[in-house]
């Protein structure tokens, strides 16, 4: 695994197997390594590259063991977390837009309802005050304008006005 | 019924309640807040469990019902808003109302602010994985935030991505532009269930107080059938009993009952100035405070389930934790060791090679210690409930329900500190007859809005917790005092029948002398009327005059000599209409 590792790191095909040396190994499975080159069969393989090496091939080796990095352990080299996920769109805009337009289009209901319940509330007074004032015209005037009624005199009958010379009729 | 003297500054008729449960449910909504949630568990927990019940129900009885009762009454009575009672009990107490109406508003724009927090949080949960479950990652994606990795996922959601929070309040920072997108939505709710008085609030108050209940019951359920929290019930409700004896006990009781029934707001009074005049208002009164009281109750048994379960899940991490230590340092195979062995094998260790052990990092892992750590406030709720959720199957769904619910009650309550501001506004007459109620109303709410912008800013959460701390407290306490000692000694206590104006059955066709004069100097109280307050022959007119004879079996005569003297405008206001004729006695 490790071989394949830094063949894939090195795009050298030479690292084998025997290139990587174990020392320490304990029954739970832990241990030290070092990687030799594979030309020069007694340097070893700079820490750093094989560091780089084991981080890009991470999962591969994960997978392999059906580990993760919490139970495979590389000391000293921390994991490459994955991002968390990344919505496309904020979420909490779109649930905020649904919200707000509701509220608005809410509003503007109840106001202009308001506004119409107004107004025909004031139609509704208007013919009524026109009423009262046409029943007050007619009751003031009876089909008779009252303020000719006021006179002292009365009305004058011309009838017996003009039967003045004999008032009294015979008998 | 025209009332001389109750004449509507605007005309027309005085707007009434559709029904008596509308009333109930508002009254209920406003006192049923946030604080039932997240104060009155904080308080159980730390005061000895189940022993903090006892300084509560006194303080109920003995504090809360008696000055709920004198708001609810006055305001039935009276039939106005806050200014207008108190003006009308005496010209020397408007200014009770003014300060009312002003403690109103101060608690309205930070009340709100709140909600726009609850609000956030909503509009966060409708995602998986919800946003505070997990750390952002730093900049060459190694590892998570420094700040998010010092504090928790929790806690950085709530102060960096939420407020932003700044070290100081002196550095204010600038306006988070999510906070005032929500801010603005909030106050647009606000708006909408309050912009025509009672008829809109009675109508979204049926959704705003019952949908609480529902979701409490809901959590409580869900809470009792999550492991660890029948544990955590056990150990938060134990009584200590010993506590007692603290006086800081009985304080924190009394505080407690006096701001969870939102007395002295002006709130109850305008919701009761809109009852029917023969409303049994002593009814209401016990029926709403111990509502009140059995929901935090209620609450709390909710709560603590969730915090018991959060304990127990923390305690599992402890122990887990601690057992990778030891299995790393003696080469134990993974998952040899399980909680329950823990225990055993930690003692094994300890006796057989103590020095190793001594060397390892662990913590110690009381479960007691976890169930002790105990927040309220925004705390509760945006800090430990939130954390506790992350670790319930389902956790979106049931983020929403909880914030759902915060919001619903905080809007409840929002309803009556609204109407609190509003129905005096509108008693005073300050607008023209014909300026509409909706405009008044957004008057109001776009002034709480533009002013509410401050606590938008980087360090809005100080600028809270100052005016929290200091607007309303202290204010409302000597509000209720001089609400107090003005209806007792100025209004007058002791008369027959009922304060509200309700007659009782028992004095059905007699009537009570309770209706006129009462704030007549020299009327106002017992002695004054035994010594002073005799019929008089012929003289001034006496309005109970009829009544007292007729009752004049049941007591001594309460005849109020001079108190239906015309130059005396204030008893106007207390006279009851005949009931045949529907007219004021002269």
């Amino acid at each position: 695994m490790l071989a394949y590792a830094m063949r894939r790191y090195l795009v050298q095909e030479t690292t084998q197997i025997s290139n990587v040396l174990l020392c320490n190994v304990t029954s739970r499975v832990s241990f030290w390594f070092v990687v030799t080159n594979s030309f020069t069969n007694m340097t070893t393989i700079p820490r750093n590259d094989v560091e780089a090496a084991i981080r890009m091939n991470r999962n591969r080796i994960n997978n392999a063991f059906l580990l993760t990095d919490d139970t495979l352990q590389f000391l000293e080299i921390s994991s490459t977390l994955a991002p968390p996920a990344e919505q496309p769109r904020p979420t909490w805009l779109i649930v905020f837009g649904v919200i707000l337009g509701i509220i608005v289009i809410g509003i503007v209901l109840v106001v202009s309802f308001g506004i119409y319940h107004r107004k025909r509330y004031k139609n509704a007074e208007k013919t009524e005050d026109l009423d009262d004032k046409y029943e007050a015209a007619i009751t003031m005037e009876n089909r008779i304008p009252c303020h000719t009624l006021d006179l002292k005199a009365g009305q004058i009958n011309g009838v017996y006005a003009a039967a003045d010379d004999d008032r009294f009729t015979p008998l | 019924m025209a009332r001389a003297g109750a004449v509507e500054p605007r005309g027309g008729q005085r707007p009434a309640w559709a029904n008596k449960l509308q009333y109930l449910l508002s009254c209920i909504g406003f006192a049923v807040g946030l604080g039932n949630i997240w104060r009155f568990p904080y308080l159980c927990q730390t005061y000895g469990g189940g022993a903090f019940l006892i300084p509560y129900l006194i303080a109920l009885v003995l504090e809360g019902i008696p000055i709920f009762y004198i708001e609810l009454a006055i305001g039935q009575r009276l039939r106005r808003g806050s200014i207008g009672v108190w003006t009308a009990i005496s010209p020397y107490l408007g200014g009770v109302g003014l300060g009312c109406l002003t403690v109103s508003f101060l608690v309205s724009l930070y009340y709100n602010t709140v909600l726009t927090w609850v609000l956030w949080y909503l509009l966060n949960s409708f995602q998986y994985p919800l946003p505070w479950s997990s750390c952002p990652l730093d900049l060459n994606r190694t590892g998570f935030e420094a700040e998010c990795q010092a504090s928790s996922t929790v806690s950085y959601f709530w102060y960096r991505q939420t407020l932003n929070i700044t070290a100081d309040i002196s550095d204010n920072g600038s306006i988070q532009w999510r906070l005032l997108a929500c801010l603005a939505a909030s106050w647009a709710v606000v708006y909408l269930c309050v912009i025509r008085g009672i008829e809109s609030t009675g109508k979204a108050i049926y959704f705003t107080a019952l949908f609480p209940y529902l979701v409490l019951t809901i959590f409580l359920i869900r809470g009792l059938t999550l492991p660890g929290a029948v544990k955590g019930l056990i150990y938060l409700f134990t009584p200590d009993v010993q506590v007692l004896w603290n006086p800081r006990v009985w304080l924190d009781a009394a505080t407690q009952i006096f701001f969870s029934l939102s007395l002295a707001l002006g709130g109850h009074i305008a919701f009761a100035s809109y009852n029917p005049p023969r409303n049994n208002c002593e009814k209401d009164t016990v029926t709403i405070a111990l509502v009140n009281s059995m929901t935090s109750l209620y609450a709390s048994i909710a709560v603590f389930s969730v915090l018991g379960f959060k304990a127990a899940n923390d305690h599992g991490h402890c122990l887990d934790r601690n057992t990778l230590h030891l299995i790393n340092e003696f080469d134990f195979p993974d998952q040899s060791v399980s909680r329950g062995d823990y225990a055993a094998v930690l003692a094994h260790l300890n006796a057989t090679q103590p020095e190793r052990v001594a060397r390892l990092p662990l913590e110690a892992c009381r479960l007691e210690d976890f169930l002790d750590k105990s927040a309220s406030g925004t705390g509760l709720a945006f800090i430990v409930f939130t954390e506790a959720i992350l670790h319930m199957p389902g956790a979106p769904g049931w983020a929403v329900l909880f914030f759902s619910m915060l919001f619903t009650l905080g809007l409840s309550s929002m309803f009556g500190n609204m109407e609190s501001i509003i129905t005096p506004l509108l008693d005073m007459g300050v607008t023209h007859r014909f300026f509409p109620k909706e405009a008044l109303t957004g008057l109001v709410c776009l002034l709480c809005f533009l002013l509410a912008i401050c606590f938008t800013l980087q360090s809005g959460n100080y600028w809270l917790e100052v005016l929290d701390s200091y607007a309303a407290p202290l204010n409302l306490v000597m509000f209720a005092f001089l609400e107090v000692v003005g209806v007792t000694y100025v209004y007058g206590m002791r008369r027959h029948g009922s304060l509200c104006g309700r007659r009782s059955p028992t004095r059905a066709g007699c009537r009570p002398p309770a209706s006129s004069c009462a704030s007549c100097p020299h009327c106002g109280s017992r002695l004054w009327l035994l010594a002073s307050c005799l019929p008089s022959a012929g003289g001034s007119r006496t309005p109970g005059r009829t009544g007292a004879r007729s009752c004049r079996t049941e007591g001594p005569a309460e005849g109020r000599a001079g108190g239906g003297r015309e130059d005396q405008p204030v008893c106007h206001l207390l006279r009851e209409p005949d009931p045949i004729t529907h007219l004021p006695r002269p």
